[in-house]
């Protein structure tokens, strides 16, 4: 087996060719969790054999592809230290508008990471990362999302949640939905 | 699916969509009449159709007595036409074609009275059909399945829902190659591939192509023309959990890897209460919660299968 990456590498972990390396790695491990042993959706679909015979697939195409892309587009030696603004606390009062930076701002000001609300609150930390960019699109459904808004903003210590979450919800119904 | 010769300007055909799912209890029923009222909502003429003569009850979900006129009448030949059984419901545009007082020896018709209930459909001048397909996949209810414009499965985030899906994805599959195969041979190769314990060297619909291609490479690309044309729809109800909601996604993709057969996934359902509710109610639950996330849902997966036939037919 070469080490280059071939088209079928791409086709295997379902990507166009101009994939990116966080493409790539996202779609190995959507395609890895797809075909385990323990998957829903390809319940009954496979033989052990072709189970594993497609994981090996997936493990040699991301292995051929990843290095491809390391090498392409190497890793800088050192990150640029992030320039800190100087701002004021943002204070209790909730904003009609702009409430996703309202929340990371009253997370940054409480020096907490998205990490530890995500540890804190059990929500995964994309979720939360899309609540304060305000990316309605990614984001779950409002009967779920209502929980996840209250949870958000009790743990930056909110007092009225509630408000929060509805304030949130009636953005994104005057944005079209989610 | 179906033929494009229904293109005809002057008497359009109604487009049909069939609703089935192996499994019984996942919710074709109200999923179907609800559709349905969304279509009528649209000022879509339609009529929907309980195809599932052994536990007909699309009335109930409609919210509506079970009409006189049933699709027995027509099988026992007491009336001469389909659009005979038809009755109105209380929601304008939308009627109904219920199998409610269907005999249960009925509700496996013979080859010759599903061919003349085929021939029939065409005929209702209404836009749109909805088959409310029974649950199984008996070659009845895979052949309505077949002639329709869109097939649609309801599925539900369980191992054996899934499995029931695999299971219809396949036979659905294999009886429209065997439908469209007569050459002699092909039709062999495609039995054996139907019996897969047996023939374990052919084991997806992927593999029975490839195999074809080698013995007789023109059959092989006839399977390939068939294959590309079973485009079968899926929709995930009663979702409970957040990553339940890629299942529907996720099956497409390895329909594709697996099946070779392209799936599209019209969208999920969450588990709602008005659901249940309005069915206690006997009223649809587009009409006694419009806002609800399930009707939501509902107006969304309609969206994406006129969207999808604007693509393929061009209507």
């Amino acid at each position: 087996m070469g080490l280059k990456p071939q088209g079928k590498d791409y086709k295997t972990l379902g990507l166009e060719k101009n994939a990116t390396e966080e493409e790539v790695s996202k779609a190995y491990e959507r395609m890895k969790a797809l075909y385990s042993q323990s998957s829903l959706a390809t319940y009954s679909l496979l033989t052990d054999k072709e189970r594993s015979e497609m994981l090996d697939s997936i493990e040699q195409a991301y292995l051929r592809l990843s290095r491809e892309l390391s090498r392409r587009d190497p890793l800088p030696l050192f990150e640029p230290p992030e320039e800190e603004p100087a701002s004021e606390p943002v204070g209790d009062k909730i904003p009609e508008q702009g409430l996703g930076t309202y929340l990371r701002r009253r997370r940054e000001d409480l020096n907490l990471t998205l990490k530890i609300i995500s540890t804190k609150t059990r929500i995964r930390s994309t979720y939360l990362e899309s609540i304060e960019e305000e990316r309605f699109k990614d984001l779950p459904a409002p009967v779920y999302l209502r929980g996840f808004l209250i949870e958000f903003a009790k743990a930056l210590k909110i007092k009225d949640s509630e408000k929060l979450a509805a304030r949130y919800l009636a953005l994104i119904k005057e944005a079209g939905g989610n | 699916m179906r033929d494009l010769n229904h293109l005809d300007v002057s008497t359009p055909k109604p487009c049909i969509w069939a609703i089935g799912g192996g499994k019984g209890g996942v919710g074709k029923s109200v999923i179907t009449a609800n559709m349905a009222m969304r279509l009528a909502q649209m000022g879509k003429r339609c009529v929907a159709m309980d195809v599932d003569l052994g536990g007909a009850n699309l009335h109930t979900v409609i919210g509506m007595p079970s009409p006189d006129r049933t699709l027995s009448d027509f099988i026992q030949k007491k009336v001469d036409n389909l659009r005979d059984v038809m009755t109105p419901t209380p929601v304008p545009n939308l009627s109904i074609i219920s199998g409610s007082k269907a005999l249960m020896d009925m509700a496996n018709p013979k080859h010759t009275q599903k061919e003349k209930m085929i021939r029939h459909l065409s005929l209702l001048d209404v836009d749109h059909i909805l088959l409310d397909l029974g649950s199984g996949s008996g070659f009845n209810i895979l052949d309505f399945f077949l002639i329709a414009d869109e097939g649609i499965l309801v599925i539900l985030p369980e191992p054996t829902s899934v499995e029931n899906a695999y299971h219809f994805i396949k036979a659905a599959f294999y009886r429209k190659l065997k439908r469209a195969t007569k050459r002699s041979g092909v039709a062999e190769a495609v039995d054996r591939a139907m019996e897969e314990k047996i023939a374990r060297g052919i084991q997806s619909p992927r593999m029975l192509i490839r195999n074809v291609l080698e013995i007789d490479p023109e059959a092989g690309m006839a399977l390939q023309e068939e294959a590309s044309l079973f485009r079968p729809n899926i929709i995930v109800n009663q979702v409970r959990r957040l990553d339940e909601r890629d299942l529907g996604k996720d099956v497409a993709i390895a329909c594709r890897d697996y099946f070779g057969i392209e799936v599209k996934f019209l969208g999920s359902i969450d588990e709602d209460d008005c659901v249940r509710k309005a069915i206690k109610i006997k009223k649809p639950v587009l009409d006694a919660y419009p806002a609800s996330p399930f009707s939501q849902s509902i107006q969304s997966i309609v969206d994406n299968l006129f969207t999808r036939q604007e693509v393929r037919f061009g209507t």
